[in-house]
């Protein structure tokens, strides 16, 4: 009998470690296939953690290896912000090394100016940017320099970004130098830039290094030149000093299937040399070209009565109307060209009106809110002119239109006109009679000039935007909305005095560090009480009855 | 079944507020990391944002302590209070005893993981919003790492039954298990070595919240923390069934 139990215990220990072991060659399958077949949900707002699909793509369609090394400076850790932007693109990066596998190799390293000085001289020989962080030791605030930048390596090609202060728009970045590397860019941008003392270099500042930075093929078109034919995309800012020749080179670049942005105001603003602002109408001749596609870039300042920028001068706030604000719910959902777009600062805009016959190939971006006015005749600038709002016609204004179409030649009964700035220069080639169109116009250059570009960017992201629509890039559209990730403690900004915050503070750390283990404390000691007071009551129940059965067994006895 | 596990279960819950193991728990898990996370690691002051990341950063570690501290009774108990023949007497089997305790510890981790709460809400409400979603998962995450951690120290205090024993071991364990995914980082392997790297992020424990405390559910680090829970029920199975006939 004893022998009969020790052999069942012996085979039913030899059951144990056989299942045992069959677990654990089912879990190491199950691992296998689960690395390969998983699934990731990102729960993050905006899917921060997580890359879009036009992205997946370009990387799995690389056929070589790309190296990504991302370098940052240790001082980096100390800084709030920095530290929570090198985080993300530790997070992100290694993201494109999962998705791209074989292909992609990304290397993360801090480096420090003591330890890596070689390193950090040679990434700053080839083109790395050093950016100042305040840094704070022992209570004081300080200045330092620190770096965030990364390198890409693509069979023998090597492109960098400089530098890296910001998560917005980070995984675009990637995208483009990408797609540059890999030599996919197909379209050259042409800019045409046509301001009365205006210039690209330095009034257009931002918008000029946007462009540079976006795109590897952009040139600079000049008066009475032809536009190359290499150009796919037309970038015209004002209007003013075109020839008659310019606009016929453009109506042909339009006619061939080119595609344009325009960005022109039905009234040019001057500011005089005592620091006063006159209104002019703009005369030209883009206006009458764009009239006969269809297309009424009205000669008169829209301001809106509902929203717009407040000027502040001496510490006195002015309303100022005329530098109306697109409001959210004011920019048109459907379209991909103002996605992303959460308002829209502008500048003396003017309006478009579309003609019957193009409404059903037009879509308008943005308009203003229903309590907008236009000044006709009277442009008068000065801020304390809108103390009262104006209560007179108030109606919506369409200030930006998409449009996609068919649409005929200015020039369809008119001679090629003479190059008069480059007589040298002629067309050579048919007037084309119609072409299909894909066109954004903004009725508001001043948008784009350096000095009314604010720091959200909107009118570049507009602009490129519209670049992505016109290009069919539409999913770049999508990863460049990518909003800002880091959430800052925002609301301290609301609290005017500083000790508000302190005060805010202390109120997080007392109640989740002390008020709530006291909270428990004296939950702890209530059932105590409780249960000494069931416990007597009990014993009291019990002794009470112990007593009774004592009687009842006296009495019989 | 659900009967079964649903009186152990109580009876479990029972014990830990009818003693003071839970209020100790509580109150220890609300201090010491909220201490650490505000006035050594800086909390969410230092970064300046309202983020949590710092706070689950540190959890895996929290739990090397904390969770032994807590479970290292479960079995030790009740050989010492002379109760475990009468628990293999019951008319509940050993996984319903096993899963009774595991749920009911499992509740408790979790209500302290909720009083935690009060660090984003009231940050939410006083300084800067928070990406909820990322804080669900944050939380999502820290209860399946602590079923594993559970798990494993269950199976310790059943294969000790000693209450200092299990809770050496279990912490050593958890030690091993948790920093063996930094040395990957932390150590330049030689490249033949480099199989080793990917075996030690595989089984480290907070390898595996990594991906939960940026806020990204990942089935691989489900599956890993449910497969640890798996093994180490079966093992303490085992280990209770040889104690029973042993």
């Amino acid at each position: 009998m004893k022998n009969h139990i020790i052999d069942i215990t012996k085979v039913k220990r030899i059951q144990t470690w056989i299942i045992f072991l069959l677990m654990i060659i089912n879990l190491l399958i199950t691992v296998f296939i689960f690395n390969e077949l998983y699934f990731r949900i990102d729960m993050t707002e905006g899917r921060k953690f997580s890359i879009s699909n036009i992205t997946s793509d370009l990387i799995k369609s690389l056929d070589n290896n790309l190296v990504i090394e991302y370098y940052y400076s240790d001082k980096c850790n100390a800084h709030p912000l920095m530290s929570q932007i090198v985080l993300f693109i530790k997070d992100i990066l290694i993201e494109y090394e999962r998705i791209g596998k074989k292909y992609v190799n990304v290397i993360i390293e801090e480096l420090n100016y003591q330890k890596d000085m070689e390193i950090i001289d040679d990434l700053q020989k080839s083109g790395f940017q050093f950016f100042p962080l305040s840094e704070r030791k022992m209570g004081e605030s300080r200045q330092t320099l620190a770096f965030s930048g990364i390198v890409f390596r693509y069979k023998d090609k090597e492109k960098i970004i400089p530098a890296i202060t910001t998560d917005k728009g980070f995984e675009y970045l990637i995208y483009r130098e990408i797609e540059k590397m890999l030599g996919r860019e197909k379209d050259k941008i042409g800019v045409y830039l046509s301001k009365k003392d205006k210039k690209y270099e330095d009034d257009y500042k931002s918008l000029k290094e946007s462009l540079d930075i976006e795109f590897d093929n952009v040139s600079i078109l000049d008066s009475g030149a032809n536009i190359p034919d290499d150009i796919t995309i037309l970038v015209l800012i004002g209007g003013e000093n075109l020839s008659e020749y310019d606009i016929f080179q453009i109506d042909q670049f339009l006619m061939n299937g080119g595609k344009a942005f325009i960005a022109v105001n039905g009234v040019n603003i001057i500011r005089m040399s005592g620091g006063d602002l006159i209104g002019n109408p703009n005369s030209s001749k883009l206006i009458p070209l764009l009239k006969n596609y269809g297309f009424s870039v009205e000669k008169y300042i829209i301001g809106d009565n509902d929203s717009f920028y407040p000027i502040y001068n001496n510490n006195i706030i002015y309303r100022y109307p005329v530098w109306p604000e697109i409001k959210p719910q004011n920019f048109n959902k459907t379209h991909v060209a103002v996605k992303g777009l959460r308002h829209l600062l502008l500048f003396w805009p003017t309006a478009v009106n579309i003609d019957d016959n193009i409404k059903d190939k037009t879509e308008v971006l943005f308009h203003t809110t229903e309590r907008a006015f236009s000044l006709i005749d009277d442009f008068n600038l000065d801020v304390l002119h809108y103390k009262i709002p104006f209560n007179v016609n108030e109606q919506k204004y369409d200030l930006a239109v998409a449009f996609e179409g068919k649409i005929s030649t200015f020039f369809k009964d008119r001679d090629i006109p003479d190059n008069i700035i480059n007589p040298n220069v002629k067309f050579s080639g048919n007037i084309k009679k119609s072409g299909n169109v894909k066109m954004v116009l903004i009725c508001n250059d001043i948008i784009f000039e350096h000095n009314y570009i604010n720091e959200d960017n909107e009118s570049l992201y507009l602009l490129l935007n519209s670049i992505d629509w016109l290009t069919g890039n539409e999913g770049l559209i999508e990863i460049r909305s990518k909003q800002r990730f880091s959430r800052p403690l925002d609301k301290i900004s609301k609290t005017s005095i500083d000790s508000g915050f302190y005060t805010r503070k202390n109120i997080i750390i007392s109640i989740s560090t002390y008020i709530m283990p006291l909270l428990f404390f004296i939950m702890a000691i209530l059932i105590k009480i409780l249960r000494n007071i069931k416990n007597r009551e009990l014993r009291f129940l019990y002794d009470k009855s112990e007593e009774a059965i004592n009687r009842k067994e006296r009495e019989k006895s | 079944m659900f009967i079964g596990i649903w009186s152990i279960f109580k009876k479990e819950v029972k014990s830990y507020f009818n003693s003071s193991i839970a209020y100790i728990f509580l109150i220890l898990f609300l201090l010491i990391p909220n201490i650490l996370f505000f006035y050594i690691l800086g909390g969410i002051f230092k970064e300046n944002s309202a983020t949590m990341r710092t706070f689950f950063s540190m959890l895996p570690y929290v739990f090397i302590i904390f969770i032994p501290g807590l479970t290292m009774g479960a079995w030790a108990k009740e050989k010492n209070t002379g109760t475990i023949e009468l628990l293999f007497t019951l008319p509940v089997s050993q996984m319903e005893v096993l899963l009774g305790k595991f749920i009911a510890a499992l509740t408790l981790v979790i209500i302290a993981l909720a009083s935690t709460l009060a660090i984003p809400a009231l940050t939410d409400i006083f300084l800067g919003s928070f990406d909820w979603g990322q804080i669900r998962t944050q939380y999502f995450g820290a209860v399946l790492m602590a079923g594993s951690y559970i798990a494993i120290t269950f199976f310790l205090s059943s294969l000790t039954m000693e209450l200092i024993n299990s809770f050496l071991l279990s912490s050593s364990l958890l030690v091993i298990l948790t920093i063996i995914g930094y040395l990957s980082q932390a150590i330049k392997f030689p490249a033949f070595l480099d199989w080793l790297k990917v075996l030690f992020a595989q089984i480290s424990l907070s390898t595996h919240f990594t991906n939960f405390s940026k806020g990204v559910i990942d089935s691989r680090d489900v599956f890993y923390y449910i497969g640890i829970i798996v093994i180490f029920f079966y093992m303490n199975l085992q280990t209770l069934e040889n104690k029973k006939w042993g």
